[in-house]
């Protein structure tokens, strides 16, 4: 008997701690390792690059201005801005190994801006970035304060001009966003898409659990709440027009919501940065495990969803802070829509693709 | 009748398996609990979280902030002092103390092994399980015995069968059996696993594991009593819980369920664990053979104990009937889920946001449920009811102190997805959920469940 008990003890001992291993085999049919490749090379490096040469060359334009305002290296310095602040909308959602480890969303667009703090922080030359308290005081919302919030481009150029502090604050902006981008860069490149790629199991750490809840999160917070819904009023009762993203620019939230539609779908759909590449993708992901919604295929329903919240979108004015002002149940329309595409992300196909919607690793039963 | 009953209260048999089973079940809890603690759990489940979730009736049990520290270490000490016997009743009673105080403070960490283990360390409270083999029985020695009234053995084999039974008629249902949920959406995800990750995603294994799954919880009961059929049994009982460790994230529940088992084993078996580990560990010789020989005579004492082990144990039984007395889906509206051994049995998922509405300033808001609750407890919030109206009260408190208004109307918009089918808008969006008191009353907020389960 106690042979039987100990033999068996070795197995359970042995059997559990091999189940820590996670050098996958990954027989499955479905590839997920191939569909981590796609993201890594077809989407998220591409949509890297791409977004550090724009901020590089807004950086540089930014030198040109600080160096010797005019209303013309204003323009060019505006249109960068804008290439750059787009170009963000398609790594946003990427807050993954070196971007989850420098917390760059946070440093990079959260708005609004505080006008108040950046004109606090403007005199002293020592202003320090890096920290958490200065989160609204930096990135593409200071950026936009700094080129329309302060008037006119006339005004803008004689602003800074006359005052030094602006065009150092100006610079510091612009070049800790292209140190950030590069950084971020360099680390996919150097080592991190490797380990990305390799992490391809179920747990809860594994990439495409991490990677599945972080899009699902950006489109719930982000583009749903952040872009539409805090300026609608959704949560706090009042309308918040100031609340927009790129709030001073005027005409460009719709088109950064847009931009950040269109990144969503690209990556669901797996069509890669900006129809780069396509390849594996949680649409098809859906299809493999012949998913159904009320008789429809799930990976349909989310398709038709995103696609009339996008129709819905381009029927709107080009300022969300104008439709809030004029016609804000268009824009809670919207929010509606996004509203349905979460629940068919979040609870239908995380739970079809069992995908954790917690990192918390607490025990089940 | 009774004179049966009174033979068998009388009935006595050797001690070594209830000696065992407190070593192994304080060893057991000691490392649970240590495990807990090192995976920072404490923080992340009871300390980080500004609202915790009540059971009903316990709302004043809650973390102590730093102290919460100490009940760890306190119940993780009175488990020590359990598996060594000593000061064995005040060491059993406050570890079930401490436990079911830690599992009381926020509901949603519940699991039912942790349950088992309350339920368990409270029929320990009243078993002789320190009278052999024990510091206790060493140091006082009229306490010591070699010798126990049966009932305080067969109890635990009691309780472990209506565990495994529970569970394995609770599996009687038609989305288990008929369409193998949640296995069918679970095993698909541990495509990494070496050797059996390809096998996962086959429609018949998942079968396969749903049918071995309810026979096996049905029948393990009566073939570890039945001595012929015992060592196949326990086979049993090791590679089901190692294929659910290997499964499942269910942390030490799997080993505790494998060590419990040894109690149906023979007296034999235990008096040479007992004595290889006098042995080892060099204890006096008086810890195998005790120089007392304690008397159990049916005096009211020991009637008392009986008497409390029979409720207990009888309670068991009852309670996980309790959701015969709800109307409509067990699974959906979950009253009568909780403590009835319903283990693994559903893959539930939602997405539940509420909506404030201030009648007096006209205005209206949604809340953002981050603001409150820890990723985990919004993921338990959005499927379970009582959390639900739970979290619309505190919400109703919340906005009234922290922004000066009145009374508030709180509606929820939740969606919810229960083993494989398409979600579904959960709680009746029209209910101002701040007009409902919490209680055992049915709970007619919830909408109807749009298909149906049959079975148990």
């Amino acid at each position: 008997m106690e042979r039987v008990v100990l033999a068996l003890l070795i197995t359970v001992t042995f059997a559990c701690t091999n189940e820590e291993s996670d050098d996958s085999q990954n027989a499955d049919n479905f590839d997920r390792s191939a569909m981590l490749v796609h993201w890594a090379d077809d989407y998220i490096m591409p949509a890297y690059q791409d977004y550090q040469q724009k901020v590089v060359a807004l950086n540089s334009s930014a030198q040109a201005f600080a160096n010797a305002p005019s209303t013309v290296l204003h323009s060019t310095l505006h249109t960068d801005f804008v290439a750059a602040y787009k170009a963000w909308q398609w790594v946003s959602f990427l807050e993954i190994g070196p971007a989850e480890a420098n917390t760059l969303r946070n440093f990079t667009n959260i708005y609004p801006t505080s006008a108040i703090e950046i004109n606090q922080a403007l005199p002293n030359a020592s202003y320090n970035l890096s920290l958490p308290s200065t989160f609204n005081e930096q990135g593409f919302p200071a950026l936009d304060y700094l080129l329309s919030g302060l008037g006119d481009p006339a005004n803008t150029v004689s602003l800074f001009t006359s005052n030094s502090d602006y065009g150092a604050y100006l610079l510091a902006l612009s070049q800790r966003l292209a140190d950030m981008a590069t950084q971020v860069v360099n680390d996919w490149q150097s080592s991190f898409r490797a380990e990305f790629i390799a992490n391809t199991g179920s747990s809860a750490t594994a990439s495409t659990n991490k990677l599945i809840n972080d899009f699902v999160f950006h489109l719930e917070k982000e583009l749903r709440a952040g872009k539409v819904g805090i300026p609608a009023g959704v949560f706090s009762g009042n309308t918040l027009p100031q609340n927009v993203e790129a709030y001073y620019s005027d005409t460009l939230s719709r088109a950064l919501f847009l931009e950040s539609l269109l990144a969503h779908s690209a990556f669901y759909k797996g069509t890669g940065f900006k129809g780069l590449q396509s390849g594996s993708s949680l649409e098809q992901y859906l299809d493999y495990l012949n998913i159904e919604y009320q008789g429809e295929a799930l990976s349909t329903k989310i398709n038709a969803r995103l696609e009339t919240a996008r129709l819905q979108a381009t029927t709107l004015d080009d300022s969300f802070a104008r439709v809030v002002q004029n016609s804000n149940s268009d824009l809670l329309s919207l929010y509606d829509e996004l509203q349905k595409t979460v629940v068919l992300l979040k609870v239908d196909m995380m739970q079809a693709l069992n995908v954790r919607v917690d990192y918390i690793d607490a025990d089940g039963d | 009748m009774l004179d049966s009953l009174k033979y068998y209260l009388k009935q006595h048999t050797e001690a070594a398996p209830l000696a065992v089973f407190r070593i192994l079940f304080g060893l057991m809890m000691f490392i649970s609990l240590l495990r807990f603690w090192a995976m920072g759990w404490i923080e992340k489940l009871y300390l980080e979280p500004n609202f915790h979730f009540s059971f009903y009736g316990f709302e004043w049990v809650k973390p102590l902030g730093n102290y919460t520290y100490l009940i760890f270490m306190v119940c993780a000490l009175a488990a020590l002092l359990v598996t060594i016997g000593l000061w064995y009743r005040i060491a059993i009673s406050t570890f079930w103390l401490s436990f079911t105080y830690i599992e009381l403070m926020d509901k949603t960490t519940y699991l039912n092994h942790y349950y088992f283990i309350s339920v368990l360390a409270l029929l320990l409270v009243f078993l002789p399980a320190h009278r052999y083999f024990s510091v206790d029985a060493y140091r006082l020695p009229k306490l010591a015995t070699k010798h126990l009234p049966r009932y305080s053995i067969d109890a635990i084999k009691a309780l472990l069968f209506i565990v495994y039974f529970y569970a394995g008629l609770a599996k009687i249902n038609s989305d288990w059996l008929i369409h193998a949920q949640p296995l069918a959406t679970w095993l698909p995800g541990k495509y990494d696993l070496p050797f059996i990750g390809s096998l996962l995603e086959e429609r018949w294994l998942h079968y396969t594991f749903s049918w071995a799954g309810m026979l096996y919880d049905l029948s393990i009961p009566f073939l570890l009593l039945y001595r012929p059929t015992r060592s196949f049994a326990f086979t049993l009982v090791v590679i089901f819980h190692v294929l659910t460790r290997i499964l499942f994230p269910i942390g030490m529940f799997p080993y505790i369920m494998i060590v419990s088992a040894f109690i149906f084993f023979d007296a034999g078996f235990h008096q040479r664990i007992l004595l290889a580990l006098q042995k080892l560990l060099r204890l006096p010789k008086t810890f195998l053979s005790p120089i007392g020989k304690a008397k159990f005579d049916l005096k009211l004492g020991q009637r008392v104990q009986i008497g409390f082990i029979a409720v207990l144990l009888l309670s068991q039984v009852l309670i996980p009937w309790r959701h015969l007395f709800y109307p409509g889906e067990l699974f959906w509206h979950e009253q009568g889920f909780r403590f009835s051994w319903r283990v693994m049995l559903m893959e539930k998922a939602g997405y539940t946001n509420f909506t404030v509405y201030d009648p007096q300033k006209k205005e209206r808001f949604e809340v953002d449920n981050q603001d409150f609750l820890s990723s985990f407890q919004e993921k338990q919030m959005s499927f379970q009811p009582d959390f639900i109206l739970e979290y619309a009260h505190f919400l109703e408190r919340h906005f009234q102190k922290t922004q000066q208004r009145g009374d508030l109307e709180i509606y929820a918009e939740s969606y919810v997805a229960l083993n494989g089918r398409s979600s579904q808008v959960f709680i009746n969006p029209t209910v101002d959920l701040s007009q409902v008191k919490p209680g055992w009353a049915n709970k007619t907020w919830i909408l109807p469940f749009n298909d149906t389960i049959y079975g148990l």
